[in-house]
């Protein structure tokens, strides 16, 4: 309690502080510093950059003045201004500025400022899985997206609320609310469905009729290729249905009775597979099969014949052709005559009229004959176009199954599907007694644990009071306990409570602090033992901070969830997901691809915080996280390659080289790439805003891009060349470009190169990797960088401990606040670096812990 | 995402236009407060917007007549609405210069950048909020996982609605329903005065950032509270009384794709005669499925005739799948020729109706030069539109659309990659 009420003084006295200061003069050094080399362009008349500096006084309680100042802070210290082509100051004239501007920055910035934060999108949904215990609940399509700020989608700026949100929260309020609260269903009466082939669906070349019935010829996996299904049928409510099936099948193989495979699937046909029965179908004349089975609410029947001889997605279709076509060699020569077969019936019966053709010769196509072979591999070279046309020669003679009709009747038994069974579960387990034994003590205390869920700390008396007349009114209108409840819980997410966190200035109480932890670690609220610790007022003890910190992250679910939430934002990974690499680079890339780049990146971010590693391994580990296709295709190592697992998994690697660490993850090449070629300019900013906590300023409004590389035949050096030439864009890209080409080894899949690609056979001209620190120091390539970067961890140390608080606080930090990063950051690097460490040390800071 | 959006906004600078970039989302509402609503309504010549795009496209060898001008020979496909000739005018060689491929057939609406807001939407932007229902998203057939039509500003896809019972339960909801709804929307109100209530007392304890924040609460919670109003509003009067009976199952199996888009034409003609909405998009969604046409079972599915490689009998069994999208087509222009809006006037005469496609060759996956077909909405229409793709003064796709907004009163000087009026 004694640091509480300390720190609520600092608070204060900080506030008090503010409120004083206003107007100060620019003392006489500085002021002259500002006159000579300034404000010839930023004066009123010029405005150059909508910035004045030519006054005598500021209002530094003014957040323009601060962010004026720190402009011209960031620019001078980093000799972006004066511009090259005007006069420069001496070291010494910079550090009389720069001195004073360090501390007046640091005198009038304070620490804190986030606004009231809203949840986001994936902390929204997350929250009411828990609060409701829905664990397999999803938000709306049309649910908005966040805006992100800073590269964060946690930033309080950023996440407004308008009539969309509004709307979208009231939707999903009904949503839940009708879930745990269902409304009456109306009773279902049995009814009969009449099924003729007609009313059967044909798929791509998946069934036809012929003779009056629906014929099935296919058995391949893929139901749109292969199944028919009734089109107008749809169990209306969760029961048990009569089924009765007419079946038949012409010329069925001799030693193979077909089979015919009756299953269930919902009649969007986006959900499984369900099989209910088979049946053998004996040849001779139609057989009626009757069946009762369970069918749930929106689920149509599926008919398959899963044994046909012919299955055209497999590869034993080739060997297949070479049976039929030795069987009858006409087949081979008439196809052979068409050449290209059109797809479907009409491609078939292009095939069977060369068959019937007098003069088709059939001479060389002998059994076991090279020519049957070939044929049979053109045949099988597009499975698919020419499975949609041979299965005709099937429907028409067989062997098929014929479906002549299918009757249904029900529901004649309602019951329970899964969900339903899982709906009564959660309902129950949410509700408790309120519903089931009523009382207004059973509501007040069901409002009253309810609520304190949902806003995170204890409901007060009036808020519970205000929703008890809420139900309340709801019966005195004549409506049930159930509706009042419903109405309860539609209120209680639209409450500003539930939907925000933190509010006010100074410090965060003790709830607001677990809400800040819970969602910083896990995008959740906090569970019962962190508002234990916050009911006892104990959490901001360092101790137990630390202690719970590391509770939670030993959950190795949640662990990788932080990892995936912080990381695919900090580097932008997220972006990998709308990315398609150019065929060119890499031949199929799958979702499994980049789910394994992904995974690297997550995985090595674990493995660092778990085993508290030194922060530089994010830089040059000695390890690596790749499975055996990425680790050969992408990265060459040759360990990967003589892996005989497939499995995702941990190889030691040296340190040193050109592979392992953030600046040569495929995952990042790929992101900061747009998956054709390689831009150094958007590299150049990422390494600087991500890697060394150096973001170059915001690029000056109405500035084209540069022309794209038409010919090839300018080198990216030569393309950017412009940049340099023009003083106003070398101010900064001299810093960016530089740094841009020392990632060009990397193509746009993060694959080592020596060469540019050409479009001819030859070799593209060499890759250029050297480069320059912003401070000059000259790099040979990535391994220049990443041993520059190691040698002095402060650099990347600050910029990960920045990304950190900027994501846990969901502000942009000011000068201060950096300051007092730089200061637990050199701790840091002075105690080993490591990086649990630091993460626990920035949870503990007066900048963590403030509104 | 900082360093990509770096270069997307410097890309951009040139060409932003004056609209907010607030987050607009659902179906149900634009983003947009009416003192941002630049559009002319009132004096516009059209006052609805139709979009229908069909996922194979057209063989445009069908599609597109020879002649230009008036006095066209009419092309197989257009035979099917040559009734209405003088009410629409064909446009050949226009395309937005996307990608290539099923993924790129996105760009019908967007322009060659996927996920920028759609035409539809710029529309429901502005004259949304004066029905009950601001936009309507359909789709007649089963819906492929990849494409989308409509994208809000903020590129959010709408979902389609597949199954006309549920937009026929949204338009014309059952007295059940209607009584739900109302006591949803009665009992929400209660619910937004006790969330402001709150709201209110909050306002002592926080901070300036906060009550920034809270004024963005308080004015969602009240243009929230007047769209109930006009909900209920809605509820109680203007439920039309209408006699159209829907089949007893949901024509959402992929071969019943041709009665699914009758109905939902069906459902479209009544739903813009109610004023019931302005701006709607229907997605043909054909793929796989082999139609039986007049009683004749076709011999291969549309998506295989769609790949004909020129071969002559698949390319006429191709043309005569379109030909029945054509006939639905016709069938629903004769239906806005026949309903009158409330000055008496048919609908179509102030009723847009753009009739096109993303896909220009399916048979080759190529995206350029769409067939595209406008109706209605008070043109000089009889025309064949030609554009010789390969001028260096062509028309891009886009330029008809700036004349389509222009025409529902809506100041655009630009639409994605063009800026160059089209004159119809």
């Amino acid at each position: 309690m004694n640091t509480r009420l300390y720190l609520k003084v600092v608070a204060v006295a900080l506030f008090s502080c503010a409120i004083t200061t206003g107007a100060e003069k620019v003392p006489g050094p500085q002021y002259q510093f500002v006159q000579t080399y300034c404000t010839d362009c930023h004066d009123a008349d010029t405005n150059e950059g909508e910035l004045n500096l030519d006054h005598g006084q500021f209002d530094w309680n003014s957040g323009k003045t601060l962010k004026h100042w720190e402009d011209v802070y960031t620019m001078v210290s980093r000799g972006m201004m004066p511009p090259e082509d005007s006069d420069q100051p001496t070291a010494a004239e910079r550090a009389i500025l720069l001195s004073w501007l360090d501390q007046q920055l640091f005198k009038h910035n304070h620490i804190g400022g986030t606004p009231m934060r809203r949840l986001n999108k994936r902390e929204y949904l997350n929250t009411v899985r828990t609060l409701f215990g829905m664990s397999n609940f999803e938000l709306p399509g049309s649910f908005p997206q966040d805006t992100e700020s800073h590269g964060f989608d946690t930033m309080g700026e950023a996440l407004v609320i308008s009539p969309s949100h509004f709307e979208a929260y009231a939707e999903t309020a009904t949503n839940i609310a009708d879930y745990i609260l269902p409304p009456a269903q109306a009773e279902q009466k049995p009814k009969s469905w009449t099924v003729t082939p007609q009313d059967m669906a044909i798929s791509y070349s998946s069934a036809y009729i012929i003779d009056g019935a629906m014929r099935l010829a296919s058995g391949g996996a893929t139901a749109t290729r292969n199944a028919s299904w009734p089109t107008k049928f749809e169990a209306p409510a969760s029961g048990t249905y009569k089924i009765t099936l007419t079946l038949s099948t012409k010329n069925p193989p001799e030693d193979e009775l077909p089979q015919f495979a009756l299953a269930a699937q919902a009649s969007e046909r986006n959900g499984k597979e369900r099989l209910l029965k088979k049946f053998d179908v004996q040849s001779g004349n139609a057989q009626t099969f009757e069946i009762e089975a369970d069918l749930f609410q929106g689920e149509n029947l599926l008919f398959r014949y899963p044994n046909a001889p012919l299955d055209y997605e497999q590869a034993s279709y080739k060997d297949f052709l070479i049976k039929e076509l030795t069987k009858n060699p006409k087949i081979a020569a008439a196809w052979k005559k068409v050449g290209d077969v059109p797809r479907g019936g009409n491609g078939w019966a292009r095939v069977k009229k060369q068959m019937e053709n007098p003069d088709l010769d059939i001479s060389e196509f002998t059994p076991g004959s090279e020519q049957i072979k070939k044929v049979a591999a053109s045949i099988f070279k597009d499975k698919v176009k020419s499975g949609e046309t041979i299965v005709y020669k099937y429907f028409e003679e067989g062997p098929n199954i014929g479906i002549h009709q299918v009757k249904i009747d029900g529901p004649f038994q309602l019951i329970e599907d899964q969900n339903s069974v899982r709906q009564k579960h959660t309902s129950k387990k949410f509700l408790g007694k309120v519903v089931s034994e009523p009382s207004d003590q059973s509501l007040e205390e069901f409002l009253t644990r309810y609520l304190t869920s949902a806003f995170r700390r204890p409901a007060s008396k009036p808020e519970v009071a205000i929703y008890t007349a809420l139900v309340n009114q709801q019966l005195a209108s004549g409506y049930r306990l159930e509706d009042g409840l419903h109405l309860a819980i539609r209120t209680s997410l639209l409450s500003p409570s539930f939907l925000y966190r933190e509010r006010g200035r100074g410090e965060l109480d003790q709830y607001e602090l677990a809400a800040r932890l819970s969602y910083f670690l896990t995008s959740n609220a906090p569970d019962a033992q962190l508002l234990a610790h916050a009911a006892s007022g104990d959490l901001s003890d360092k101790d137990i901070l630390r202690t719970e910190v590391l509770r939670i992250l030993k959950n190795s679910a949640i662990k990788k969830q932080f990892a995936s939430d912080f990381t695919s934002q900090w580097l932008d990974t997220n972006l990998l997901d709308n990315l398609m690499p150019d065929p060119a680079l890499f031949k199929k890339f799958s979702d499994k691809h980049r789910a394994t780049m992904k995974a690297e990146v997550e995985s090595t971010f674990q493995e660092i915080l778990e085993k508290n590693l030194p922060v530089t391994d994010f830089i040059d580990p000695d390890f690596i996280y790749t499975d055996k296709i990425i680790g050969k295709e992408i990265y060459e190592l040759a360990i990967a390659a003589k892996t005989k697992s497939s499995k995702f998994q941990r190889y030691d690697i040296p340190r040193g080289t050109k592979n392992g660490g953030v600046l040569s993850m495929a995952a990042v090449m790929m992101a900061t790439a747009n998956g054709v070629d390689t831009q150094p300019v958007l590299r150049g900013v990422w390494v600087m805003e991500n890697i060394l906590g150096t973001p170059p300023p915001a690029p000056p409004k109405a500035v084209p891009a540069l022309p794209p590389e038409v010919d090839g035949s300018a080198g990216p050096r030569e393309r950017l060349a412009a940049h340099t030439t023009d003083a106003s864009c070398a101010r900064c890209h001299r810093e960016i470009d530089p740094l841009g080409f020392v990632l060009e080894n990397y193509d746009a899949i993060g694959r080592w190169r020596t060469n540019y690609a050409s479009k001819g056979k030859k070799k593209g001209p060499a890759v250029d990797a050297a480069g320059t620190l912003p401070g000059g120091t000259k790099l040979e390539d990535v391994t220049d960088l990443k041993k520059w970067l190691v040698e002095h961890p402060e650099y990347f140390t600050n910029c990960i401990a920045n990304k950190l608080l900027t994501y846990a606080t969901g502000r942009p930090l000011n000068f201060r606040e950096r300051k007092v990063i730089e200061a637990i950051a050199a701790k840091n690097i002075q105690q080993g670096n490591h990086f649990q460490d630091l993460l626990l040390d920035l949870i503990d800071s007066e900048i963590f812990k403030a509104k | 995402m900082p360093a990509i959006n770096r270069r997307s906004f410097l890309g951009a600078a040139g060409v932003t236009v004056a609209l907010p970039m607030l987050e607009s989302v659902s179906s149900a509402s634009p983003e947009i407060a009416p003192n941002e609503l630049t559009a002319n309504i009132a004096d516009a010549p059209a006052k609805r917007l139709v979009c229908v795009g069909s996922n194979l496209g057209f063989y445009r060898k069908a599609f597109y007549p020879e002649q230009t001008g008036k006095d066209y020979v009419t092309p197989e496909l257009l035979t099917h609405v040559d009734q209405h000739r003088s009410d629409y005018t064909v446009f050949s060689g226009l395309d937005h210069r996307a990608g290539n491929g099923h993924g790129n057939w996105d760009n019908f609406l967007c322009g060659p950048k996927i996920k920028s807001i759609s035409l539809d939407q710029i529309v429901a932007e502005q004259v949304g909020h004066l029905t009950r229902i601001p936009s309507m998203q359909l789709c007649a057939g089963g819906i492929p996982n990849q494409q989308k039509v409509s994208y809000t500003r903020r590129g959010v896809p709408l979902p389609m609605t597949q199954r006309p019972s549920v937009v026929y339960k949204k338009m014309f909801s059952s007295k059940e329903n209607r009584a739900r709804t109302d006591y949803l929307l009665r009992s929400g109100q209660s619910s937004l005065d006790t969330v402001l209530e709150e709201a209110k007392s909050l306002q002592k304890t926080v901070s300036a950032a906060d009550r920034k924040k809270l004024g963005e609460y308080f004015s969602s919670v009240r243009e929230v509270e007047k769209r109930m109003t006009r909900q209920l509003a809605h509820l109680a009067d203007d439920v039309p009384e209408i006699e159209y009976q829907l089949p007893q199952y949901d024509p959402i199996a992929p071969t019943l794709m041709i009665e699914a888009q009758e109905i939902m034409y069906d459902l479209l003609a009544i739903a813009l005669q109610t004023d019931s909405t302005r701006v709607a998009t229907m997605f043909l969604a054909g793929l796989g499925q082999v139609f039986t046409l007049d009683g004749v079972t076709l011999r291969a599915g549309y998506h295989a005739l769609s790949h004909h490689g020129g071969d002559a009998e698949m390319i006429r069994d191709l043309v005569k799948v379109e030909s029945e999208h054509l006939k639905c087509l016709n069938q629903f222009l004769t239906q806005l020729k026949t309903k009158t809006d409330a000055d008496g006037q048919p609908l179509l005469d102030s009723t847009i109706v753009l009739f096109g496609t993303g896909m220009g060759d399916s048979s080759v996956h190529s995206n350029a030069d769409t067939p595209t077909l406008v109706a209605g909405g008070g043109f000089d229409h009889g025309k064949h539109i030609a554009t010789d793709r390969k001028a260096k003064d062509a028309h891009l796709l886009g330029d008809l659309y700036i004349t389509l907004l222009n025409q529902l009163g809506i100041e655009a000087d630009s639409f994605a990659n063009a800026n160059r009026k089209m004159d119809i």
